[in-house]
């Protein structure tokens, strides 16, 4: 197998690679099909960063921890285990794509993703793909998109992982990993377990995290078929049941709880040839959220349900070598209802169309557009460009402007009750952004910095109108801009291996009537991380430094900016080719660091993780 | 209030500053020649509840001086250290004594009223209150209960020698203002999340229910006239509900606790913020300020003041001063927006806590 995505694979590092992208000749049915081809064939000109399987199976498995340390998104979450939104360069979470093995599943009804209801060790990969994605992937990859990849491929295997992990507060964790496969046939299925009485102490004071419990149940089932030389089926299956309560804060007590059960089921069939390929997928994705505002009383619910399906066809044709492109049709029907949200259902229709050229060994370029249409609102023209040029093999530059946009989401156009109403004449918000990136490479260094501006209008507001009712408007304009720096170095002595990875986010992003900085954006995140590996023994330091956010739009209020720092030790106990048993212990915030992510959401001092990893 | 926070869950993901409806007032004339020496820190002039952001954070009081000119923000953080709770709804008043309400923290903080020394808590007994009254000796806080149980709200008779919880009286859904008229407690049962049209009315002498009074849907304020009538207006059912009903303004005859008229007024008209200064009566509707007298009620067909944004507004001085609060964009500090009416000018803007709601006057 010829892997076109190379990785800098440091064993238990806790760093992130960058994926590159490359033309070459692709061979039908390769040893891995990679569940979403346009993320590495069309994604010149952006950063596209990878968290890999090590570091996935090494992390806490919510998805909001493992992004927190290894990239510049920034995680709002509502106490650990509560409501987490993700934002890229300082846009909104509904302005982020949560794509799943290529289809997008930001939830329909209030238009983002919530990162604690992803558990993250049941992928073999995670892309975390910075800047605009809509024509690919869709309402929402405004400032970014996470990509949730399971990979099939076909060869005689039997490997099973096992991970058991106990952590502070009353944490039991489990995964358990199995694949199988022949030449023809590939299965693999995946259980995550994780459940927490979460009932940390907040520093400083004598106060607890009270009804911060959860338990959260992941289950995945892939399977890949292939149908005869040129031809496969593939089937990706993911059940997400999550229990818990939301926490209290330092001025609010709380005893609401929260449920959500989500299924995203996808079946593929591709046909390949030298020179092209077809994909027909048909997706069947539901959601379902029951609120209820009293934990001892469950008799009392809010419902909210959103079921979809999407048909989706996509045909590339290769001219030569050097020159793609791929058409997409894409049919989507959602209905979704609720206790607040009218029963409305949404048809949209899209076509998109992605040009790209290796024009000579050193330049390529690329062109994209979309069209959607819906029976709800008038959506814009997509379009964009991206371009790269390498100087040399230690220097490459990328441009890319596109245009993005991300549509009402049913709250926003459907609710209806309790001192709230949505607004059917809502538009979409659009965004126009330009970027433009440098790559050094040199040995083991490897240097990307970034430079990005973002335009967007017609911002869905919520505000209370003169008698009192929630409702959204069209209201608002950003501009964001800012610069991303990120450095990896490894260094390898004899036995030992060195590796250091580190990030810089510098990011303005700012109402433009104003002029102020959006809510919770911080000026500068940085993360770093240093790994060390000998024989048996791996360790790693990891730091976050967050700055100080602003918690009200006339930035009169804030919360402190802080920095906090985890260390882990890991140490094979076995290490044979056909059975491997590593034993992992982790400190977290460890000089006890009282800080907040969010105003008076104390965050957990010092804590501990003990794992282990069974692979045989 | 949870619903708030199923909304912010539900609608806005994680995190949004929210309010909560509003509204009182006092009838109290401010000193106008005040000898400073003698004057407490926070005494003539205007106390400001502010109900600060939902869930994540605190609700602040301000002080006013009696000329409207500066505001002193969160007094009571000043005086105490510490903060007010989560959502600081209103103030009731007894004697020296100020209780200040907080909704979500389920507390009320008693301060000297001019000082802003914590005297005492009451912690226990409190489910989302609102509003707190002196009656009879007695104090009285209308709590919502459950929001989502429309069937255990009540008021919560409080002992104010040992500021306990010492009974409570069961009243209609989403009790919210009330007021006093030396024999009956009124308390407006506006619905919660939900729709209701009730007057409950109180003997504090038994702690009796005496009666129900049905006025209009969602009543929102209560007045007494110089005739001792009780004024409802109910800013009538919003469309969301699917049954719109108008806006009503209901009088009541105090001695019988019986309607006298009901005015009513457009199908689509929602009107707020009901304040009477003398024979004047002053209602806010559309951004609009109308004036209009409670001995011949019409709706006027102009505004006073117009394109304003008021979250909860009051008429002081005698008459001569509007105190419009407004809580912007509800992400961030408010203002009040003082206005002369006798000439309909905006004379100051004062910057206040965050989402300003209650205006007392502190003598």
């Amino acid at each position: 197998m010829k892997e076109k995505i190379s990785y800098i694979v440091m064993v238990l590092c806790f760093c992130i690679s960058t994926a590159h992208s490359q033309i070459d000749s692709l061979q039908v049915l390769p040893e891995v099909i990679l569940s979403d081809v346009k993320l590495r064939d069309f994604s010149q000109g952006v950063t596209v960063a990878r968290v890999t399987d090590s570091v996935l199976s090494n992390s806490k498995t919510a998805l909001t921890e493992v992004l927190r340390y290894q990239t510049l998104v920034f995680l709002r979450e509502n106490g650990p285990g509560g409501v987490s939104s993700a934002s890229f360069r300082g846009t909104s979470a509904q302005q982020t794509a949560v794509v799943w093995n290529g289809i997008n599943i930001n939830s329909q009804l209030n238009g983002q993703t919530d990162f604690n209801t992803i558990s993250s060790r049941n992928y073999d990969n995670i892309d975390v793909r910075s800047g605009g994605g809509s024509i690919p992937y869709g309402s929402g990859a405004i400032g970014g998109s996470i990509h949730l990849n399971n990979e099939i491929s076909f060869a005689p295997r039997f490997e099973n992982r096992l991970v058991l992990s106990y952590g502070s507060f009353n944490t039991p964790s489990g995964n358990f990993k199995s694949r199988f496969g022949t030449k023809k046939f590939y299965g693999d299925v995946a259980v995550d377990y994780t459940r927490s009485d979460n009932d940390f102490e907040y520093l400083d004071t004598d106060q607890l995290n009270e009804n911060g419990q959860f338990e959260n149940t992941n289950l995945n089932a892939n399977f890949g078929f292939t149908l005869s030389r040129n031809q496969l089926i593939k089937v990706y299956h993911n059940t997400f049941l999550g229990d818990r309560n939301f926490s209290g804060t330092l001025t609010a007590p709380s005893d609401d709880s929260y449920q959500d059960r989500n299924t995203r089921t996808l079946v593929e069939w591709q046909a390949s040839d030298t020179q092209y390929d077809s994909k027909l997928r048909v997706a069947h994705v539901f959601e379902q959220f029951r609120y209820f505002p009293t934990e001892d009383n469950r008799s009392i619910s809010t419902i909210g349900k959103a079921i979809r399906y999407t048909a989706n066809y996509d045909f590339t044709y290769r001219f030569g070598n050097d020159k793609r492109l791929k058409t997409t049709l894409d049919y989507t029907t959602v209905d979704g209802e609720g206790s607040n949200i009218q029963q409305a259902t949404r048809n949209a229709f899209s076509a998109s169309t992605l040009w790209h050229h290796q024009v000579t060994k050193k330049w390529n370029y690329g062109i994209q557009a979309r069209q959607e249409v819906t029976n709800t609102f008038d959506s814009p023209l997509l379009f964009g460009m991206s371009s790269e040029y390498a100087f040399a093999k230690a220097y490459k530059i990328s441009i890319n402007a596109s245009r993005n946009y991300r549509i009402p989401s049913y709250n926003d156009v459907y609710w209806q009750g309790a001192g709230a109403r949505g607004n059917p004449n809502l538009i979409p918000e659009t965004s126009i952004q330009a970027e433009i990136g440098h790559r050094f490479t040199y040995k083991d260094l490897n240097l990307r910095l970034n430079t990005y501006y973002i335009l967007t209008q017609d911002l869905i507001v919520w505000r209370p109108d003169f008698s009192g009712i929630w409702s959204p408007e069209n209201l608002s304009e950003t501009r964001n801009y800012g610069t991303e720096l990120t450095a990896e170095y490894s260094y390898k002595l004899g036995a030992h291996l060195l590796t250091a990875t580190g990030n810089y986010g510098y990011t303005i992003a700012e109402d433009r009537e104003t002029g102020n900085q959006l809510l919770y954006v911080p000026k500068q995140k940085i993360t770093g991380s240093v790994g060390y590996t000998f024989d048996r023994l791996s360790a790693f330091y990891q730091i976050l430094y967050n700055d100080k956010v602003y918690t009200t739009t006339d930035n009169s209020d804030s919360v402190a900016g802080y920095g906090v720092s985890n260390l882990g030790v890991n140490y094979s106990l076995v290490k044979k080719q056909e059975q491997q048993i590593t034993l992992s212990l982790q400190a977290r915030n460890i000089l006890n660091k009282n800080y907040q992510t969010i105003a008076f959401r104390p965050n957990p001092g010092r804590n501990f993780l003990i794992q282990t990893t069974y692979t045989f | 209030m949870k619903f708030y926070k199923f909304l912010l869950i539900a609608i806005f993901g994680t995190l949004f500053l929210f309010a909560c409806s509003n509204d009182d007032d006092g009838i109290v004339v401010i000193d106008p020649n005040p000898d400073p020496e003698e004057m407490l820190a926070f005494e003539n002039g205007f106390l400001v509840t502010n109900q600060g952001p939902f869930n994540t954070g605190f609700g602040s009081v301000d002080f006013v001086d009696a000329t409207l000119t500066t505001a002193d923000t969160d007094i009571y953080q000043d005086v105490n250290g510490d903060n007010l709770g989560n959502v600081v709804q209103s103030i009731g008043f007894s004697g020296d004594l100020a209780y200040v309400v907080a909704n979500v923290s389920n507390r009320i903080t008693v301060v000297n009223r001019f000082t802003f020394e914590e005297v005492a808590r009451i912690e226990t007994g409190l489910e989302n209150p609102r509003y707190f009254v002196e009656a009879n000796g007695k104090g009285y806080v209308s709590n919502w209960g459950d929001p989502n149980i429309a069937t255990d709200d009540y008021v919560a008779v409080i002992d104010l020698t040992t500021n306990e919880v010492t009974g409570t009286i069961p009243v209609g859904e989403g009790p919210e203002e009330m007021i006093f008229n030396r024999f009956n407690l009124y308390v407006a049962n506006q619905g919660g999340f939900g729709v209701n049209n009730t007057v409950t009315v109180i003997d504090p002498t038994t702690d009796m229910v005496s009666s129900t009074i049905i006025v209009g849907d969602v009543p929102n304020s209560l007045q007494l006239d110089t005739d001792g009538n009780l004024w409802v207006l109910a800013g009538g059912s919003p469309a969301f509900t699917g049954n719109e009903t108008p806006g009503t303004l209901t009088r009541i005859n105090t001695a019988s606790n019986q309607v006298i008229t009901t005015f009513l007024f457009g199908l689509n008209d929602h009107p707020n913020y009901l304040n009477i200064s003398g024979s004047d009566l002053y209602y806010f509707l559309d951004g609009g300020v109308f004036k209009t007298t409670t001995v011949n009620f019409q709706t006027p067909a102009t505004p006073e003041l117009s394109g304003v944004n008021f979250f909860n507004m009051f008429v002081v001085n005698g008459g001569a001063t509007l105190i419009g609060c407004n809580a912007g964009d509800f992400a961030s500090n408010g203002t009040l927006e003082i206005y002369n009416l006798g000439d309909n000018s905006l004379t100051t803007t004062l910057n206040v806590g965050i989402i300003p709601d209650n205006v007392y006057v502190n003598p």
